[in-house]
């Protein structure tokens, strides 16, 4: 139930999200930064725990919804209080976390613990005044998005107009308005009349960060549309169909499996996308459709050992990938991150092309040093310090990392901890 | 010596695929044949598991199906090419690997097929362990298996409707404004039988149903089907492929024999069973 299953920044990165296995929702809050210790950016504590999904039980079919939450999702603030979209399976909840550090003391007709007065024991009337009390964060339901998806929900984003948000399951994706729970729109549905004709399913879908009316969606054949709502109410048809050709040589009886997208991310700028498959990273130009513009192996030592990997279910864990934040700080940074097994994480810069691999890890690193760069040995002989491909532990894998919007702070979590890690300063 | 008909542990199997995986991966000993067996082995033993659960991964089953049908086309254009001798009649669902042994083929068989199928294996090399402990499996098995498994999953996934398009005047035209959207009326139609259930908001209101004596409700369901004996270990007992096609229906109360005729039975028990949930709701 500790299992970790996601992880998000907020929009000015002062809180970082996580969802886990057993339906809850932690918040934790970015100290603010002491001014006298330039060294380190404010830590991250707990602010807020909170139940998002129970497991439910659907009675017309038997079965068990998980009550796992997949993504959540924040809402930029408008007022004092923060708002996100955590989704389970079938479910979409608008959540608003509120502080409450006043309370009001001084009722006429109460005693502070609540009981009444007697009436008659009053003598005097006084005005009620709020008085400073313990910080208390509450979360509150809002709104409860619930019934429009038959499969299984694997993503949600919200649109840059902030007003409508998209949920995206294997077969289909639904458009929402957040003020309005009881009816979707129906705008992508890939469901074939026969379902032994069944082949794609989608994977991931994101709204693009500028244009309100264009989203994209990954499929399991490794192919991302890019779709338009105003050329249809029903995005059937794609605008734009991204593809690679497959490479032959790399030809096996898991290419297609491998191929299967199992995360996209517009850039900032919206002008490029990130697709995750199996082994690698690939940047598209979303003007370019007939292949990426980069590739970065993630962890090609891989690819002979598919069949164990396929075996073991390993072949099909789904990785996440992320962008470093926009406002950067020192320069001009252009990197992408994401993770692998044994707990190691990848990043790579696309202006130097060089990329990094390091291990989330308690045992191997101690708080406040510096992470060390990992090597994996593919074959050959192993030299130190390095770790060969049959010794990696593949229950250890890292599929959610996030990236702070603002400053170079990332969260990585493995299965059951979440590391936060931030760049160096001097 | 390890008889014929032994049952082995789920363990042992999973150790022996590992052996088998592992070898594959490290390319010894496997020729490319016996590689795409193995393979194939593989996918219709996983496509196998997840039939018994009640809710199978969709996406997983999808990636192996294609598997498993890129493979049968494979297969099939060589088989055009050069004809080879294919035992018919092994269902996917029969098997259990024996690794490395070499004391021949061990598995469960149904009674009229093992003859065939130990004629059709000792044809094989018997040096070899790892040939021996992959079996011949005849296109229309592949083709049916998959058929089913993704008929299975129509029928337990969409039995209630992914949304409903519900035009409420005011409300429709000025969020069609704002967002630019049209409404297309015939996508309703279709799904507006399915909409019946559309209104009914079963998660957020499924806690009245645990006040309720469930078995009272459901009295005047034909569950007898339901009530079959459905326990069945990861490595089944094979079966004949006209049975193997029936079982997943076996599964669902009120199913009957054939498939168009189920669903249409089962919708009209559902459609009963809103009636009656209407009742109970007071909506």
């Amino acid at each position: 139930a500790d299992i970790i299953s996601t992880v998000e920044f907020n929009h000015s990165g002062e809180l970082l999200a996580t969802g886990d296995k057993g339906g809850r929702v932690v918040i934790f809050q970015q100290e603010q930064e002491n001014k006298s210790q330039s060294h380190s950016r404010g830590e991250y504590n707990v602010y807020s725990t909170f139940q998002s999904h129970e497991p439910e039980f659907d009675y017309l079919k038997s079965l068990e919804i998980e009550e796992k939450i997949n993504k959540i999702r924040w809402l930029p603030q408008k007022n004092a209080a923060q708002f996100l979209l955590s989704t389970n399976d079938k479910t979409i909840k608008l959540w608003k976390i509120s502080e409450r550090d006043k309370r009001p003391e001084g009722y006429n007709l109460k005693e502070e613990d609540g009981r009444y007065r007697d009436p008659t024991t009053v003598t005097t009337l006084r005005v009620p005044v709020f008085r400073p009390m313990d910080l208390m964060v509450e979360a509150s339901p809002r709104r409860i998005f619930a019934n429009a998806h038959t499969y299984h929900i694997n993503s949600i984003s919200i649109n840059s107009d902030y007003e409508t948000y998209l949920s995206a399951d294997d077969l289909r994706i639904n458009l929402w308005h957040l003020e309005i729970t009881d009816r979707s729109f129906n705008i992508v549905d890939i469901k074939p009349a026969n379902m032994e004709e069944l082949t794609e399913v989608i994977t991931a879908a994101e709204f693009h960060p500028n244009s309100c009316n264009t989203f994209v969606y990954s499929s399991s054949k490794g192919t991302i549309r890019l779709c338009d709502m105003r050329a249809s109410a029903l995005c059937d048809r794609h605008s734009k169909l991204f593809e690679e050709p497959e490479d032959p040589s790399n030809r096996s009886f898991f290419s297609e499996i491998i191929s299967s997208i199992s995360d996209v991310k517009f850039s900032h700028s919206g002008r490029y996308m990130m697709t995750r498959d199996y082994l690698s990273v690939k940047i598209w130009d979303l003007n370019m459709e007939n292949r990426p513009v980069e590739t970065y192996q993630v962890h090609e030592y891989l690819r002979s050992k598919l069949c164990s990997l396929y075996e073991n279910d390993c072949i099909f864990d789904k990785f996440e990938c992320c962008w470093n934040g926009s406002d950067r700080q020192v320069g001009f940074m252009d990197i992408v991150m994401t993770g692998s097994y044994n707990n190691f994480f990848r990043m790579f810069d696309r202006n130097t092309k060089r990329d990094i691999t390091l291990e989330a890890s308690r045992e191997n690193n101690k708080p406040r040093t510096v992470l060390k760069p990992r090597k994996v040995c593919a074959s050959g002989k192993r030299k130190k310090d390095e770790i060969s491909v049959d010794s990696l532990d593949f229950n250890k894998k890292i599929l959610h990392t996030a990236w702070h919007p603002k400053e170079n702070i990332i969260a990585v979590a493995t299965t059951n901890n979440l590391y936060i890690f931030q760049d160096k300063t001097n | 010596m390890l008889g014929r008909g032994l049952k082995r542990k789920l363990s042992d199997y999973e150790e022996n695929m590992a052996g088998l995986s592992s070898a594959f991966d490290s390319s010894r000993n496997l020729s490319y044949p016996l590689k795409r067996q193995l393979v194939l082995n593989m996918c219709l033993t996983k496509l196998q598991t997840y039939k018994m659960l009640v809710e199978p991964n969709l996406h997983r089953s999808v990636l192996i199906a294609n598997t498993v049908r890129q493979i049968q086309e494979e297969m099939r254009q060589e088989s055009n090419q050069q004809p080879i001798n294919v035992c018919p009649g092994i269902t996917p669902s029969s098997h259990s690997y024996t690794g490395m042994e070499s004391s021949g083929v061990s598995l469960q068989l149904p009674s009229g097929i093992s003859q065939q199928e130990s004629n059709c294996c000792d044809l094989r090399s018997v040096e070899d362990p790892i040939e021996n402990s992959l079996l011949i499996v005849s296109d229309d098995d592949m083709s049916s298996a998959i058929s089913s498994i993704l008929k299975d999953l129509d029928f337990v996934e969409d039995i209630s409707p992914p949304t409903c398009l519900v035009p409420t005047g005011d409300d429709q035209p000025k969020f069609a404004e704002n967002t630019g959207l049209k409404l297309e009326d015939d996508r309703q139609d279709l799904k507006g039988a399915e909409c019946v259930f559309g209104s009914f908001e079963i998660s957020n209101s499924t806690s009245y149903l645990k006040d309720l004596a469930i078995d009272d409700i459901f009295e005047d369901i034909d569950t007898s089907m339901y009530d079959s004996d459905f326990c069945c270990p990861p490595l089944m007992p094979p079966r004949s492929p006209s049975l193997a096609a029936e079982e997943p229906l076996k599964t669902f109360p009120s199913c009957n024999s054939s498939s168009a005729n189920n669903i249409q039975i089962c919708r009209t028990d559902l459609s009963e069973l809103d009636h009656i949930m209407e009742i109970l709701v007071g909506s």
